[in-house]
């Protein structure tokens, strides 16, 4: 073994070594390579769970309950018996009504009014940019929309019915804008105007409340929980958002396909190079040979090397991965400036280790097959294809 | 069979090459070939360039199948060996010296003569102490640790003249060994091989182009028209 170890390492990267050069290319090549697919990765999987955090923590909560009335009182009762269960981080009341606004430049909005005891990571999470939110009375909008709306402006509001049919005349008021706030979700943000519950009840006494939860634990235990306790309308935000969330189902698996095509790609890269690499070779194989090196031992000579290229190269893309990871912060905000999120990127090792162990099996089998090739021809055929090429 | 004196032994051996132009006849090179070579002696087979002088070396030293006829080396039939074992052999009882000294051009002098010691399973350390030994044999011990291109025509042959003997092998298989060589350097490399061949009382099958080198030879064969004649 110590004769095969002497020879591969020799072939992989010593200075004596004339096709070092091209140990080196295949190494970084693999690396740039791992890198590419890992910072992609973690990419792609930071832009989904932020989404999926946003929804979670704005759009419809990890859980909602659609109660049956519109009493307040009875609704934070509800509320309360909710968080009491210890699955729930919180339960809080609160209420969407459809609406069309209008500024006073005459843009238009169409989106909804949301009124909520905000607690939780909704109330983390919301940043005031001026005035207080949830006043008595008062509207907050969205710096989103701050072009057009700003604090103190009045806006009419233009409230809707969910349904089929509008029984009656499509209710108008007008409402100061005293707050402005603004999330990391620009859709939320958008189409969202921020109020209290007695004031959205006060326009819309029928406005149906909902129960919105928060919870760490699986959201489909919780909503069995919450059924066991006689709310038969509760629903994830899965089931809420089903739509949204097979399209991004979707996304993931376009994103496991295009993975899948890029690590073919390093693997076509791993084929050829190592068929240049032990091509050069040839003339050595041959003396090996004459020298009466067996087939077996050419074979494990080569995959030992191929074994050493491809974990330097893989040990390179990893930490240039990490390495990126851990600089990101660094950048983010260039990133936030360019896509509009912030990202918290990281690493799976169980991804980072497959992708690692893929890439130097196929290398070890890729010197082996084209090792084996070479063996097929005569010793004496070996050293003319060399003086050839 | 062989006989008890003989080491290696050819009969009617037969090759051909496809031909350069598609549907043309095979290349006949080699036809009925009879030869033997006796322990501690050597041949020299002669010819003009493109005889198939060396086809008959690789073919007696397993390195080239031959179409038809038997190969014994050391009494086996080196054409139904398997790879493992003709590498046994090539490890154990065969050395060569290729005209162009073909060595490992990543590995120094010594690491050139020391690789087939480890292959053959000497360990390092032995491997080490035979190679420096017989690198001193043939004059190279100031370069032990020189790579092939930092060695001259000659030093690279002497080297694969080392590297050839290290194993103790009972035959030397020589194809053209000064043929790239000036002509001093090609008689110090030829009183080299023939001083060190008569001296470890290895067999040695010489091939050559130059008359006066053959003839050093106990006894020359002249390969003309596919076939081998004893010249006179």
């Amino acid at each position: 073994m110590g004769l095969f170890l002497r020879l591969s390492t020799r072939y992989a990267f010593s200075s004596q070594n004339r096709h070092r050069s091209t140990s080196v290319r295949i190494a970084l090549g693999l690396a740039l390579c791992l890198f590419a697919i890992v910072a992609v990765l973690s990419f792609m999987q930071a832009l989904q769970r932020n989404q999926f955090e946003d929804i979670r923590t704005f759009e419809s909560f990890d859980l909602q309950v659609q109660l049956q009335q519109s009493n307040l009182e009875e609704a934070q009762e509800v509320a309360k018996r909710i968080e009491a269960l210890d699955s729930v981080s919180s339960a809080f009341v609160y209420a969407d009504i459809p609406v069309i606004t209008q500024a006073q430049d005459g843009t238009t909005v169409a989106g909804r009014m949301r009124a909520i005891e905000a607690e939780g990571r909704f109330a983390e999470q919301l940043n005031s940019y001026r005035g207080t939110i949830f006043s008595e009375g008062k509207l907050a909008s969205s710096y989103s929309n701050s072009r057009s709306i700003k604090v103190g402006d009045e806006l009419k509001v233009t409230l809707l019915r969910k349904g089929r049919q509008a029984t009656v005349i499509p209710a108008q008021r007008t409402l100061e804008i005293g707050a402005l706030y603004y999330t990391t979700s620009y859709d939320f943000d958008h189409t969202t105007f921020l109020t209290d519950l007695p004031t959205l009840l006060l326009l819309n006494p029928d406005a149906p409340l909902k129960i919105g939860v928060y919870t760490d634990q699986a959201v489909d235990g919780v909503k069995h929980e919450l059924m066991g306790m006689g709310f038969p309308q509760a629903s994830t935000w899965r089931e809420i958002n089903a739509s949204l969330y097979g399209a991004m189902e979707l996304e993931q698996k376009m994103m496991t396909l295009m993975l899948f095509l890029m690590v073919i790609v390093v693997l076509v890269h791993i084929r050829n190079s190592s068929r240049r690499l032990l091509l050069a070779k040839q003339r050595e194989i041959a003396m090996l040979r004459s020298m009466g090196l067996t087939k077996g031992g050419v074979q494990l000579l080569f995959v030992l090397q191929a074994l050493l290229v491809a974990a330097i190269g893989v040990v390179l893309g990893s930490l240039l991965a990490l390495a990126a990871v851990a600089l990101y912060p660094n950048v983010s905000n260039f990133v936030y400036q360019s896509m509009g999120v912030h990202l918290s990127l990281s690493i799976r090792n169980s991804e980072l280790l497959i992708l690692a162990l893929s890439i130097l099996v196929f290398s070890m089998f890729a010197a082996y097959q084209g090792t084996h090739r070479i063996l097929k021809v005569d010793i004496m055929e070996m050293f003319a294809h060399d003086e050839v090429s | 069979m062989m006989k008890s004196a003989e080491v290696l032994r050819l009969e009617q051996v037969f090759k051909s090459f496809p031909a350069t132009l598609r549907g043309g006849p095979p290349i006949q090179i080699l036809e009925g070939i009879d030869l033997s070579l006796e322990r501690s002696s050597s041949i020299a087979i002669t010819g003009n360039s493109g005889s198939g002088k060396s086809t008959l070396l690789q073919i007696s030293a397993g390195l080239m199948q031959c179409d038809s006829g038997r190969v014994w080396f050391e009494e086996q039939e080196i054409s139904a060996l398997g790879d493992d074992k003709l590498s046994q052999l090539r490890s154990h009882s065969m050395g060569f010296i290729f005209q162009n000294s073909l060595l490992l051009d990543d590995f120094t002098a010594l690491e050139n003569v020391q690789i087939p010691s480890m292959i053959a399973g000497k360990s390092e350390k032995q491997a080490k102490v035979l190679a420096m030994e017989m690198l001193t044999t043939v004059g190279m011990q100031d370069r032990l640790h020189h790579t092939s291109d930092q060695l001259s025509g000659g030093e690279r042959q002497r080297v694969a003249i080392a590297r050839a003997l290290v194993n103790a092998p009972s035959v030397i298989f020589a194809d053209e060994p000064t043929g790239s060589l000036d002509e001093q350097n090609a008689s110090l490399v030829e009183d080299l091989l023939f001083s060190l061949v008569q001296q470890q009382q290895v067999a040695l099958m010489l091939i050559t182009h130059n008359y006066s080198f053959a003839q050093r030879c106990d006894v020359v064969y002249h390969l003309h028209d596919r076939k081998v004649e004893v010249s006179s």
